[in-house]
């Protein structure tokens, strides 16, 4: 009797580890795509979104088709894809500072050496390559507020990321 | 329990679906695109290749003056054969002035290795320095390309370079184009007419390529800019429908400057940028478009054979070969060489043997050989009435006339032999000889080649008999000398500039 209840104890035991495994494998496999899913915004006509900082705004154009999502808790902060999913750009707001430095601070690989452009009504285009040639990490500066991005690919997807890049109002 | 487990599984199968509701894509959607597609090129365009493009390739060395050149004629009268040797002739003026001598056509030793002649595929992209070679004193050097070879259209590219290796004084490139279908030639800058919409694609191209992200439009170029640009069209090629410009050395404008993945071009790191035809084509002029649109393999004129209308001997060296008592059974093989070596003789021809071989007779004339009258029956002349003088002369000239379409307006009188007597029956000039290399004396090979590949001077001309198995045999090695040491061989009547003198001829002054 006693033999017969220790085995349907382990069995329990047993039954219950597994179940709390698979719902963990469940829930690392799906939080992700269930996070996505859940604030991810696709465009149905040209619009656009305003990410903002306490003192600077920033209009990013979000053409029809692409999908749009903001980061939980951070205004300043917002996530573009394209409509064919390959490409992302990671836009972020800063009220001020140096663009190289804020370029260091957002580059997730190591970059080739800076470009500085002008980028029309005063503004200042400053970006680097990764050094694998993947992604394109720049600022925007406009009147000393910086727009940080951060692209990929860059092969092919340039002139997509100019055309946005030139559509962003930056605002005090 | 029942009710837990319900629970547990709506929240799994929710998470699911949620998880699969994540943003569709479009597989058919495309990036934008920049508004100019071109592309940087680190490497010249791949040259023409000459084979194939019938050409009069002309090489001349004068170590006077000093001065190397290398060009090319078209066959027949084209109007570009005017253009390309002005464009030599200022070169080698300009040279001969700033040495201070007078230029006069030089010929040199066998070993002078002359006989490679004409353009060659990407000499003119060369770097200046390795043009101009080792030679320590200033010189002038012309390099030839042949840049294009389409339809009824042809571009020659020259290279004229000044200086030493060590310091250039001088360093210029004209790209002349011609329809041969009109005659229109016009140089590479007149092919484009728009010059300031090119200059936006150009550095638009060179932008993207450095990496630049900004669509600040490209400012107007200054009006330095535009000339440089417009140097550098005379460079620029045509190439599968895509317009190659090769940029100046400098070359840079505010869009480029502050990026990283910028260059200004330099002698050692040469760039091109290739431009769609899109991009270039509202800025082609009319001319510029007939160059453009131009397809498919060169259908200008074809060689005429050994000769060209075209050997000026007051810039190339010349002499004349002249060939007696023929046509022979040797005379086919004497053609060949000729015409491999693009090389023209004289025939003075005998009419007993011009009737045994009609059609050699008509080769020599269709392969731009001339044909002179040496008798019928090869007579000393001075020894016959004068009767008997015209007929020799008058039967002979019918048949050659009516065989070969030539005038024949010159006699060479047999064995040398004329007075004023036969001089007035004839009413032509007798052609005699400035060198005999007595081929039919039972000189070996060796000493034949080496007479005749020797002894020839500027303006000689050269008597040799193409009845003779040694010339036969020689005639190739000599031709090679003789090319070798910087002669063009050329007809009498082209040694005279198409004005044979009177009287006794026995050389060109």
């Amino acid at each position: 009797m006693a033999r017969g209840s220790v085995q349907r104890a382990l069995g329990v035991v047993l039954l219950t580890a597994v179940v709390t495994a698979m719902l963990g494998v469940a829930i690392i496999a799906l939080l992700p795509p269930i996070w996505v899913a859940a604030t991810t915004l696709v465009a149905h006509t040209d619009t656009t979104t305003t990410i903002r900082t306490d003192h600077a705004r920033a209009s990013v154009p979000v053409p029809a088709g692409w999908a749009m999502r903001p980061t939980f808790a951070d205004e300043s902060r917002v996530t573009l894809t394209s409509p064919d999913g390959l490409m992302q750009i990671d836009l972020g707001l800063r009220d001020g500072g140096q663009p190289d430095v804020a370029l260091g601070d957002i580059a997730p690989r190591p970059v080739e050496a800076l470009s500085h452009e002008p980028a029309g009504d005063g503004r200042e285009l400053v970006h680097a390559n990764s050094t694998d040639g993947e992604l394109v990490v720049g600022v925007l500066v406009a009147d000393q507020v910086l727009v940080t991005f951060v692209s990929g690919p860059r092969a092919g997807y340039d002139a997509e990321l100019a055309d946005l890049l030139a559509q962003i109002e930056v605002s005090r | 329990m029942r009710r837990r487990r319900l629970i547990a599984l709506l929240v799994v199968a929710g998470a699911v679906m949620l998880a699969g509701c994540a943003p569709d894509t479009d597989p058919a959607w495309r990036p934008a695109e920049w508004p100019v597609v071109g592309r940087m090129l680190t490497a010249p365009p791949t040259p023409v290749d000459p084979a194939g493009i019938a050409v009069a390739s002309q090489r001349i060395r004068n170590d006077s003056v000093r001065v190397e050149a290398r060009w090319a004629y078209l066959p027949g009268r084209q109007p570009l054969n005017d253009a390309v040797e002005a464009a030599v002739r200022g070169a080698i003026d300009a040279q001969a002035s700033a040495a201070g001598v007078a230029y006069e056509p030089q010929v040199f030793g066998v070993d002078a290795g002359l006989r490679d002649r004409g353009c060659v595929p990407g000499s003119t992209a060369a770097p200046a320095s390795e043009l101009l070679g080792q030679a320590p004193d200033s010189h002038t050097v012309v390099a030839c390309e042949i840049v294009h070879a389409a339809g009824s259209t042809f571009g020659q590219r020259l290279r004229i370079v000044r200086g030493t290796a060590a310091a250039v004084e001088f360093d210029q490139i004209t790209t002349l184009y011609t329809d041969v279908a009109t005659g229109t030639v016009a140089d590479g800058a007149s092919l484009i007419g728009q010059a300031d919409s090119l200059w936006e694609d150009v550095v638009s191209v060179a932008r993207r390529s450095a990496g630049g992200l900004s669509l600040v439009p490209v400012s107007a170029p200054s009006d330095d800019q535009r000339a440089s640009l417009g140097r550098a069209l005379q460079d620029a090629s045509f190439l599968d429908g895509e317009l190659i410009v090769p940029l100046p050395i400098g070359f840079t404008s505010p869009e480029l400057e502050g990026l990283a993945g910028w260059r200004s071009p330099d002698a050692e790191h040469p760039v091109w940028v290739s431009l769609p035809r899109a991009s270039y084509d509202a800025a082609l002029t009319d001319f510029g478009r007939v160059v453009a649109d131009a397809r498919g393999a060169f259908t200008g004129p074809s060689t005429a054979g050994a000769a060209f209308d075209r050997t000026p001997c007051d810039l190339v060296p010349c002499m004349a070969l002249t060939l007696d008592d023929g046509p022979s059974g040797l005379t086919p093989g004497i053609l060949d060489a000729l015409r491999d070596r693009h090389a023209a003789a004289t025939f003075f021809m005998l009419g007993r043997n011009a009737q045994n071989y009609p059609d050699t007779v008509r080769r020599v004339s269709a392969e731009g050989h001339e044909i002179g009258n040496h008798t019928w029956n090869h007579p000393d002349l001075t020894t016959l009435p004068d009767d008997r003088i015209a007929a020799e002369l008058q039967t002979t000239a019918d048949l050659l006339r009516n065989l070969s379409g030539q005038a024949v307006g010159t006699f060479r009188p047999p064995y040398g032999e004329v007075n004023d007597r036969v001089l007035a029956v004839a009413g032509m000039p007798a052609i005699l000889w400035s060198v005999d290399t007595r081929d039919w004396a039972g000189a070996s090979d060796a000493e034949l080649a080496d007479v005749s590949i020797n002894r020839p001077r500027i303006g000689t001309i050269m008597l040799m008999h193409d009845i003779q198995a040694v010339t036969g045999r020689v005639m190739p090695q000599v031709l090679d000398g003789l090319l070798d040491r910087g002669f063009s061989l050329v007809t009498l009547s082209q040694l005279f500039e198409g004005r044979v003198p009177g009287g006794i001829v026995r050389y060109a002054p």
